[in-house]
């Protein structure tokens, strides 16, 4: 398990895993094994913390006890133990959802706080689709009231998110009539937590039917809150060029990584970054320039809008301060390994805390003001460039890996793509799944998991799905892997794809695999399948589409609350290795099972990514056959399945 | 040399891992994941008891005069290497459960299905391969330690746990019967300790003239020997440990 | 691959753009900003720009604002490596394109370099206007395109015959290397040699030669785009709902034949805007996934015998190709084909001899399906160019018939007979005049393929009313004389029949909703003496088409209780307008034009306009290009009557409406009529004076100005004054 192609699949990685045996220091791989065996309740789900009579476990193959003290059975433990990880999850999403709209009606007072409203036109849809009477009014005026609007669906108590009306019809009719409509943001995850409390729930089903509510709340609430917001804050992606991997770092400028997951402050970082004063400084100190990289969802931010070039996913952020490259590491929240702070001392690497959330130890240190994001922006990026005076020449070692990729599609550029200005329309998304051109639509999304090595399970699958005529749609450090293996590029179609998603990539001009943005960005995939319904032909509901979610290689709880809406969506999802359900029969014959006949999607879980990819496959089969459409039009790589 | 494996109950935090890692060994596929989904489900050979606030993991002692190897009337228990584990061979095992109701620490279970016993085999394939065995490396602490039997550290444990049947007995174990009240005579083949049925008499009264033991000394249930064995473990550790005042509590 | 087209989709667009850019300078340096430019016979201004930007250009500034609006559309060329999504940049290059062409096209309109001599150039609304039953009925289920020129006459002829027979009509546009399809299909004899004096005459025979140069096709592609103005009922800038209008609604494809160079790839981008594919003869790269268009994109066809199929099924046209067995071709696009004397092997009745036609209900035994029987000398006795008398009777039985369907299954004679090509007929009745050109003659075609071709086409459309038809086929004198008198009695009882038929003597009405593909939301009601505002559609016909197709466009709506009948409001009929429109029409007036009047699709044959300075209406017929009192043309008027809307004061009317005796009853009637244009009421002159007896004014024809009387309001009230029309001692409109 040392060797470095056993970790990561991609050199540069494997080149800084190298260099960190060489130099005896201990990444996320060597934590990983010194773990090992991992706890078995753990990963079963069927230890119980939650009251001090615990910890409670059941035993899964001896005669030892069947049910905690209270008397939850594994049942009820495992099913408190999972939603408290779509409770985090969605706290996560959704607090950052929060964030956001905070920015904006910082933006909105205060015409000195940096920050413009690049997309007016999706505010004004926005502010339509909250019923805000906008005539008349300034932008500025819209963005405040909007911004109000949501943040008070936080804090909503009763009736139904917003946003969560723009799913389909009929799927609006599953989540009422199963009670599963999101009430308010705040309010589900509270809910779910006093649910989950010691001698609260012991119903299994009607605590994952919670679980589903608030994770709703999130895809459909804070994440698309998130999503949306930004891009009314940041300007709404359109196709861009962009790199990825270690060799965008550069040995002759100030290197910053800007690492986590919102662009709230590194949106500002950019603009500081392009300051002459900055720049004065940098050059004077011998560097050429000052290069801002991205790293994990932070990163997919500014890739997503600005082109901004990506250092790597959440297993990168060891090796790139491995490069001795980096002049300073900046972190926001989500995703950062406290490791970091022993690393960087082993460097130059100055690492810089920047969120009240989110501190470590003996780490500076630089709260983000909202008042002053540009002033503290500057404040981040000049530490960045005199650090650059203590970089060691000797220690750098940069990869040259660096890999091109189309990043920046979105819901509503969807449209345009298909159809140019005078024809936006998904008619042709929809045409072509239902002549057999394209199979169907897959998500690949989540995480990297040291238990896998790092992005096999993402580009295996991706690429076996694409052979097999679906096209694929990326968030999240998922994207980012299978942009270091080139999916990203046009190019792709013609070297990977299937006969009939070759035809339509080369039609239109577009990569295989779509990347659409970071982890909250997951909303965009939900209101693309909404608008596919909503084109027609292909069902009433998104559980009628031929589309399928996976997370080969998982890891946060925001994955589980992914996992969750997305099937509460009526998308069937494969996770790679399991939920933390095994323990617990009735609850893992419900995930697998049951959800299918409460929501029309259900969870597998499959670590294989090719078996994965063909358990969507024939899942996309099945919904083709339900919907009478065409025959696949040309000859399939896999097997069709026969059920 | 021959192996064993030897308890450092001072370690030991009572998280079971040991025996989800034994199932999971001695199951078909080896991986957690799968192991749940097998049918019958795998069974573990350690287990972990409580001694008052502590725990102790036990298994088999692989015992150089091994009784279950004595008993057994169809040869199914054996130690093919001397050096080595005592092992079951279940094709050859018709679950008579004589090796259960001789074994003096109460290692040998049934099956679920009934059908032969279960015991520690030392992970022998996985010794094999050069690995641990599946409970050692499960072990979060290193409570679990497999040494050499030369190794001090694992005769001390030996000779203190060889004192067994003279032993006397008498801390509660939750689970168990008093085993301080004391004898109560067993005759109706029933536990001595806890009133449990063991065996009936007659079959008891065979097994211990196999063995040339007072039949008495079969009147004690599968629970109640894995009391003592746990409580004498305790003892040996506080023998090591003078300061450490919890095995006489 | 598509990224070779969106390439030179994107230079093209380039191309077409900086040449409007140079040309409008010189222009502004010429005439200055107020220069009027505009087309001929459209109130659409630049009708692309119009419908898609939202423009009135009137103004070579105008076409500047257009201009630098059009310029945002541009793209930059696809990257070798790395490219971004092209398709999108490719379909708005097309956009660009024909922004761009159709400012050329004005700007040359400007100079007075267009139409250039052989060819239409801009297409007129009214041609529109008058194609919109056509259109809507099937007899027009598409268009063609042609861009270039086949590599041979043959091929040209080949491609237009199988365009023709399946009743496409068909553009002539642009050119292969400097040869042109219209001289191709001159060569061919397809095009007669005079279609270069009148272009216009092409329309008869559905080929229209456009233009020599590729920039010609905007004016195939405006004229497109006015069908969802006119018929759609969409908005200026509604450029959303006229696309998808122009894709569901409009079945036009563009063929390429020959080289495609980038302007034609870039118009082709354009086309495919408004959901029109294009199939191409040479090796070019395709676009077949499906979406913008309905079918495929961009296709290939290197077969030319294949290729109408192909272009047909790419665009997914309804075409039903009729299969009759007579010598000649049969199909709708024949129809307007007229034989000229020279070309002529015989004729019959016009004035030269005694020629009619009448059919007649029988009883099912008394006909024997089929049979085609010819009494007298067959045309093969005829001299060259001479005349012979003729009658063609048809006797038809089925359980469905009835007698009031025999004029309007008598009529049919006219379109079925013409569909034939090489034969020419026109009027009906006793008034009937037919020809037979020499090669429909040297093809074989006699008498009985009259017989033939009629029975075909009769139990083809009226198959669900009549069973059995048979025909006799007379040129012997004494059999003609012997059953004229029978006719002339039966084509007058049908007269008085109805003559006597009142809306108030029925309980039962018709609608039309047969322009529902393309106006949405219009719906006609029909009564007794208000035929349809097309002009095509009476009751009867109605009844008829309601016994043949059950579930067609035409239903019976009952009248219920009657509202008002002044104003001629039913309680059912409200309902049913209502519910057929979509809830877009609440009430619906059949007498009135004030209040709650019928709405309009778009293929009207006159606008009734009321001109308050007179206190009365004037009406004008789409033929008529001249000014009216209202200071528009018709093109212009029709603007604010079309598409489904309720316009009190403008209503679009049947022009047989205007002798009805229900004409606008509610409003004053025939004496509030105070203009129309004389060829209209030269046509309509028995009808206006038997009104007018009626009514007891024998002097109100005379009085109705005509644009030779007065073309401006004030000229014509001074005009009226004089005349003592009675609408100005009426009481006021306001």
């Amino acid at each position: 398990m040392k060797e470095p192609s056993r970790r990561s699949v991609d050199s540069a990685a494997q080149q800084m895993i190298a260099r960190a045996a060489e130099d005896q220091v201990d990444l996320v791989w060597d934590r990983y094994e010194a773990m090992q065996p991992q706890c078995g309740f753990g990963q079963l789900g069927i230890c119980c913390r939650i009251c001090h009579m615990g910890p409670c476990r059941v035993d899964p193959f001896g005669d030892g006890p069947q049910e905690g003290v209270c008397g939850a059975d594994a049942n009820a433990i495992a099913a408190r133990n999972l939603v408290r990880m779509i409770a985090a999850g969605a706290a996560a999403h959704s607090d950052h959802g929060r964030d956001v709209a905070l920015a904006l009606l910082e933006a909105a007072r205060n015409p000195d706080s940096g920050y413009k409203i690049r997309d007016p036109q999706k505010l004004a849809v926005i502010a339509q689709e909250y019923g805000l009477d906008t005539e008349g009014k300034s932008v500025p005026e819209i963005a405040e009231a909007v911004a109000q609007q949501a943040l008070a669906e936080f804090g909503q108590q009763e009736g139904e998110l917003k946003f969560a009306l723009r799913a389909p019809a009929s799927r609006v009719k599953v989540w009422r009539e199963r009670g599963l409509m999101p009430r308010g943001i705040d309010r589900e995850i509270v809910e779910l937590m006093h649910q989950t409390a010691m001698g609260v729930d012991a119903d299994y089903r009607n605590i994952i039917k919670q679980g589903m509510r608030a994770a709703l709340a999130d895809g459909w609430g804070g994440s698309m809150i998130a999503t949306d917001l930004q891009d009314v804050l940041f300007g709404s992606p359109q196709p861009i060029r962009a790199k990825t991997n270690l060799g965008v770092l550069k040995e002759d400028h100030v290197n910053i990584v800007v690492h986590g997951h919102e662009p709230v402050l590194s949106e500002m970082i950019v603009e500081a970054a392009r300051d002459s004063e900055l720049l004065a400084r940098a050059r004077e100190l011998g560097a050429d320039g000052i290069n801002l990289a991205g790293q994990c969802c932070t990163g997919n931010e500014l890739l997503m809008r600005k082109g901004i070039p990506s250092a790597g996913t959440f297993l990168h952020q060891e090796l790139a301060i491995m490069t001795g490259a980096v002049d300073a590491m900046v972190v926001d929240v989500q995703c950062v390994m406290p490791r970091l702070a022993e690393l960087t001392q082993r460097f130059h690497t100055q690492l810089l805390t920047t969120s009240r959330k989110a501190k470590i130890p003996h780490v500076q240190h630089l709260e983000f003001r909202e008042g002053q994001a540009l002033t503290t922006a500057k404040e981040i990026v000049s530490v960045g460039v005199e650090n650059f005076a203590n970089r060691n020449g000797q220690r750098v070692q940069i990869p040259a890996e660096q890999m091109d990729l189309i990043a920046g599609f979105t819901a509503e550029y969807v449209n345009t793509l298909l159809g140019g200005r005078f024809r936006p329309s998904y008619r042709p998304l929809n045409d072509a799944i239902m002549t057999g051109r394209i199979r169907g639509v897959a998500g690949v999304v989540g995480c990297e998991n040291p238990q896998v090595p790092q992005g096999s399970g993402h580009i295996a699958m991706s690429k076996e799905l694409i052979k097999n005529d679906v096209l694929v749609v990326v968030t999240g450090c998922s994207a980012l892997a299978d942009a270091r293996a080139g999916l990203l590029c046009p190019e792709a179609a013609l070297e990977w794809a299937g006969e009939g998603l070759k035809e339509v990539c080369e039609a239109i001009g577009m990569p295989p695999v779509l990347h659409v943005g970071s982890c909250v960005d997951n909303s965009r995939i939900l209101i693309a399948c909404t608008n596919m319904v909503t084109e027609g032909g292909l069902g009433e509901d998104i559980s009628d589409l031929p589309v399928a979610g996976a997370a080969p290689e998982w890891m946060s709880e925001k994955a589980i609350t992914i996992g969750y809406y997305v099937v509460a969506s009526g998308i069937y999802t494969v996770f790679g290795t399991p939920h933390n359900v095994l323990g617990a029969p009735d609850l893992h014959k419900l995930v697998v099972d049951e959800l299918e006949e409460m929501v029309g999607a259900r969870f597998d879980f499959e670590p294989d990514p090719i078996k994965a990819a063909h358990m969507m496959i024939a899942h996309m089969d099945k919904k083709r056959a339900a919907l009478g459409l065409d025959e696949m039009m040309y000859e399939q790589a896999a097997p069709v399945a026969t059920s | 040399m021959p192996r064993v494996i030897i308890v450092d109950v001072e370690k030991c935090v009572g998280c079971h891992s040991c025996e989800v890692a034994c199932a999971i060994a001695h199951s078909t596929a080896k991986t957690l994941v799968e192991a749940m989904q097998e049918q019958p489900p795998p069974q573990p050979s350690v287990a972990v008891v409580a001694v008052g606030e502590a725990a102790v993991p036990l298994q088999c002692r692989h015992c150089e005069d091994a009784p279950c190897v004595q008993v057994c009337p169809r040869d199914a228990l054996q130690r093919p290497d001397p050096e080595g584990p005592v092992l079951v061979d279940h094709e050859l095992c018709t679950g008579c459960q004589a090796c259960v109701i001789v074994c003096p620490f109460g290692m040998i279970t049934m099956s679920s299905d009934g059908k032969s016993v279960i015991k520690c085999d030392l992970c022998i394939e996985r010794l094999g391969r050069g690995e641990q065995p599946a409970c050692v490396e499960a072990c979060p602490t290193g409570s679990l330690q497999l040494l050499d039997t030369a190794d001090p550290a694992a005769q001390e444990q030996r000779q203190a746990v060889e004192v067994i049947m003279t032993a006397p007995v008498q801390q509660d174990t939750p689970g168990a019967g008093d085993l301080s009240a004391g004898d109560t005579g067993g005759a109706d083949g029933q536990c001595k300790f806890c009133g449990e049925l063991v065996a009936r008499p007659a079959r008891i009264k065979r097994l211990a003239d196999d063995l040339g033991i007072d039949a008495q000394e079969l009147c004690i249930c599968q629970k109640c020997r894995r009391a003592r064995y746990s409580q004498l473990l305790c003892k040996s550790e506080a023998m090591g440990n003078p300061a450490d005042g919890r095995g006489e509590a | 691959m598509s990224k070779l087209v969106a390439a030179a989709a994107v230079r093209g667009s380039h191309d077409v753009v900086s040449r409007v850019d140079k040309r409008l300078t010189q222009a502004l340096e010429k005439f200055g900003e107020d220069q009027e430019v505009g087309f001929p016979g459209t109130a659409f201004y630049l009708p692309m720009a119009y419908a898609l930007l939202g423009a009135e250009v009137e103004t070579l500034g105008g076409i500047r604002e257009v201009l630098e609006e059009t310029k945002t559309f541009l793209h930059e060329e696809p990257t070798e490596k790395l490219w971004l999504p092209y398709l999108s940049s490719a379909l708005d290059s097309g956009i660009a394109t024909l922004l761009g062409e159709e400012m050329l096209a004005a700007l040359r309109y400007l100079y007075g370099e267009e139409p250039r001599e052989g060819w239409h150039g801009f297409i007129s609304d009214t041609i529109l206007r008058s194609l919109g039953i056509q259109l809507v009925d099937g007899r027009l289920p598409g268009f063609a395109a042609i861009v270039g020129a086949a590599p041979d006459v043959e091929t040209a002829e080949y491609i237009i015959r199988e365009l023709q027979k399946r009743s496409i009509l068909t553009f002539l546009i642009g050119n292969h290397e400097g040869q042109t399809m219209r001289d191709q299909l001159i060569e061919a004899n397809v095009l007669p040699d005079d279609i270069i004096e009148n272009p216009a005459s092409g329309w008869d025979i559905y080929i229209v030669p456009l233009g020599p140069d590729t920039e010609s096709i905007i004016y195939a592609l405006n004229w497109a785009m006015r069908g969802a103005l006119t018929f759609g009922g969409l908005v200026k800038g509604d450029w959303k709902g006229c696309l998808d209008y122009t894709r569901a609604h409009i079945f036009a494809f563009g063929l390429g034949l020959g080289t495609i160079d980038d302007l034609k790839y870039a118009s082709g981008a354009g086309a495919i805007n408004m959901g029109f594919p294009v199939i191409c003869d040479t090796e070019i790269p395709e676009i077949r996934p499906t979406g913008v268009c309905t079918y495929e994109e961009l296709v290939r066809e290197l077969d030319h015998d294949k290729m109408v199929q192909t272009c047909v099924d790419v665009r997914g046209v309804k075409v039903t190709v009729r299969e009759v067995d007579v010598p000649v071709p049969v199909a709708a696009a024949f129809e307007g084909e007229t034989v000229r004397r020279p070309d002529m092997h015989v004729e019959f009745g016009g004035k030269y001899s005694t020629c009619f036609e009448y059919l007649t209900m029988r009883d099912m035994d008394e006909v024997t399906d089929g049979k085609v029987e010819v009494i007298g000398p067959d045309i093969d006795t005829a001299e060259v160019g001479s005349a012979m008398p003729l009658a063609i009777y048809l006797e038809v039985a089925g359980r469905k018939m009835q007698k009031d369907f025999e004029g309007l299954l008598e009529r049919r004679i006219h379109s079925t007979a013409n569909y034939a090509h090489g034969i020419f007929h026109m009027g009906q009745r006793d008034m009937a005049w037919l020809r037979v050109s020499k090669d429909a003659f040297a093809a074989g075609w006699r008498l009985r393929h009259f017989g033939d071709v009629i029975i075909a086409e009769l139990k083809e459309e009226m198959g669900a009313i009549i069973d059995k038809v048979q025909a006799t086929v007379i040129t012997d004198e004494d059999r003609i004389n012997e059953i004229l008198p029978q006719a002339e009695a039966a084509y007058r009882e049908r007269d008085e029949r109805m003559g006597e038929m009142t809306d108030e003597s029925v309980d039962i009405f018709y609608s039309c909703a047969l322009c529902q593909s393309y106006a949405p939301d219009h719906i006609c009601v029909i009564s007794p003496e208000r035929l349809g505002l097309c002009g095509a559609y009476n009751w009867l016909d109605g009844k008829a088409a309601y016994e043949i197709s059950p579930h067609g466009a035409n239903q019976p709506v009952e009248k219920g209780r009657c509202i008002d009948a002044t104003i001629g409001e039913w309680e059912k009929i409200n309902e049913f307008v209502r519910r057929e429109s979509h809830g877009t029409v609440d009430r619906v007036s059949l007498y009135s034009i004030m209040d709650a009047p019928m709405t309009s699709c778009g293929c009207f044959e006159c606008i009734l306009a009321m001109l308050p300075e007179a206190n009365g209406f004037m009406i004008v017929n789409r033929e008529y290009t001249g000014m009216t009192p209202l200071g528009m043309e018709f093109s212009t008027l029709a603007g604010t009557v079309g598409g489904g809307h309720q316009t009190p004061g403008f209503l679009g009317v049947g022009r047989r409406y205007v002798i009805s005796r229900k004409f606008i009853s509610a409003d004053g009637g025939l004496p509030r009529l105070v203009w129309m244009p004389k060829e209209l009421k030269e046509d309509l002159a028995e009808g206006l004076q038997e009104q007018a007896a009626e009514l007891s004014m024998p002097e109100l024809p005379d009085q109705i100005a005509t644009e030779e009387d007065a073309e401006a309001i004030n000229d014509l009230v001074e005009h009226l004054q004089k005349v003592g029309h009675p609408a100005l001692q009426m009481e006021s409109l306001l």
